[in-house]
């Protein structure tokens, strides 16, 4: 599902892009970082970088670049969390932190609290796959690794997400 | 030979695709675009947009301070990509104005002096809005060295920044036929004078043999350009500006020589109506 919008053109057609895309971009989103507030800054952020480049030159596949943007800022945005639990005070015991009550509903997902226990190059490339059903080629190039590196995450993220969803129905 | 219990813990199995492939699906399905989302990402666009020009016209000034001669054009939304990095101004996108903000054209201009010393003047400019009932601000005119203070006029009005309101015009000083015209606009509901390059804005108007300088307005583009002509070296300085708000941000400024006749089209202010009166 592409749109091609060359030039000024390009630009009146944004909303169709955010009409047919959002919501899609948007559940990837919070697959990759398992938070629906995190999950729609990084969506909201690649939509005004693509309207951004729109603005300056025909871009031949919104969709890819906006699919592109939200995995790098995600990943960007774990990157930030790690730090910031790693700088965090310890919470007192039975105190929930505040990233846990921003996720309350999602983590009542077991397959979202078993996607957060994969390392995240795993996440990204089984989500990809079997989510977003992109070929592994594809997936290689938006990953910025090989086809062969795609098949070793899913290979890998698969045997760990049996034995965590060894339970759910 | 070896039999399975040597063989350590079987391998766990991985995840059917056809199962994650559901289980996926269904941790997500119910997820949509909350309400405003596409407002917000607009909202973005706009801020981003703001930044880019302020960063645009930042570096043009600190070109033009540093360079002297350097010439950058800074295109509204076409912000080269290498100003990115730079620090933001406090630039804001030009306001629309409603029709009821407008400072009513040829309505009741008053100027009136509150004090005056050897080599400043202090003035109140009184204006009739539509929508705000009368409005005041204070200004104060510098005369040039070698000039006695001047008495401000007014010169006119005009919708310089095409916005809907009107800018209203005044003659500050007036010096070897030269004249210095300083601006008064309305900005969220208050008159105001026009700040060009942090002091209130002074536009040179008329000359002498020696060169001429002259302003035109366009209102579809929301630009003001000054020329500067210099007869000595045939050189003309256009300089470009921007509203913003209070003030007339510098976009781009351009050194020519003319090495042909003097371009006669050009030597007159091109703003709306102006002169309106006593210029």
């Amino acid at each position: 599902m592409m749109i091609e919008l060359p030039g000024r053109q390009g630009l009146d057609d944004f909303t169709a892009l955010y009409v047919r895309h959002y919501d899609q971009l948007l559940r990837l989103a919070v697959l990759l970082v398992g938070d629906m507030a995190a999950a729609e800054d990084v969506v909201q952020e690649a939509f005004i970088r693509v309207h951004h480049a729109l603005d300056r030159r025909p871009v031949a596949s919104p969709l890819a670049y906006l699919r592109q943007t939200v995995v790098n800022l995600a990943r960007s945005e774990l990157r930030r969390r790690l730090v910031r639990l790693r700088h965090a005070p310890r919470p007192m015991p039975d105190a929930a932190s505040a990233e846990e009550g921003a996720c309350v509903a999602l983590s009542r997902q077991e397959v979202v609290r078993a996607l957060r226990r994969i390392p995240a190059r795993q996440r990204e490339a089984v989500v990809l796959r079997y989510w977003a059903d992109l070929p592994e080629a594809e997936i290689a190039g938006l990953m910025g690794v090989t086809v062969g590196a795609v098949k070793g995450y899913i290979s890998r993220g698969m045997a760990k997400l049996g034995l965590l969803l060894e339970d759910v129905a | 030979m070896t039999t399975p219990a040597d063989q350590g813990p079987s391998r766990p199995a991985s995840i059917s695709p056809d199962r994650l492939t559901r289980l996926l699906n269904g941790a997500v399905q119910a997820v949509t675009a909350p309400p405003g989302a596409y407002d917000r990402i607009q909202q973005g666009v706009r801020r981003r947009r703001s930044v880019r020009r302020a960063s645009a016209a930042l570096l043009a000034v600190a070109a033009l301070a540093g360079g002297g001669a350097a010439t950058l054009v800074a295109a509204a939304g076409s912000a080269p990509a290498q100003l990115g990095a730079a620090a933001a101004l406090p630039y804001t996108e030009p306001v629309p104005a409603t029709p009821t903000a407008d400072v009513s054209p040829g309505g009741p201009v008053v100027i009136r002096r509150v004090g005056n010393a050897m080599m400043t003047s202090r003035f109140v400019l009184m204006v009739r809005t539509v929508s705000s009932g009368t409005q005041s601000v204070p200004f104060t005119v510098k005369p040039k060295p070698g000039t006695s203070p001047a008495v401000p006029v007014v010169v006119g009005s005009a919708d310089a920044a095409g916005d809907g309101a009107a800018e209203i015009f005044v003659q500050v000083d007036e010096s070897g036929g030269k004249q210095f015209w300083t601006i008064f606009r309305l900005v969220s509901g208050q008159l105001t004078q026009v700040q060009m390059s942090g002091r209130p804005v002074e536009l040179a108007v008329g000359g002498t043999v020696l060169g001429h300088s002259w302003f035109s307005c366009d209102s579809a583009s929301g630009e003001l350009v000054t020329y500067g002509y210099r007869t000595g070296g045939m050189s003309l300085v256009t300089g470009t500006y921007r509203w913003a708000g209070a003030s007339l941000v510098l976009v781009s400024k351009q050194h020519t020589t003319l090495r042909g006749p003097w371009p006669a089209e050009y030597t007159g202010v091109s703003c709306g109506g102006l002169p309106q009166s006593a210029a």
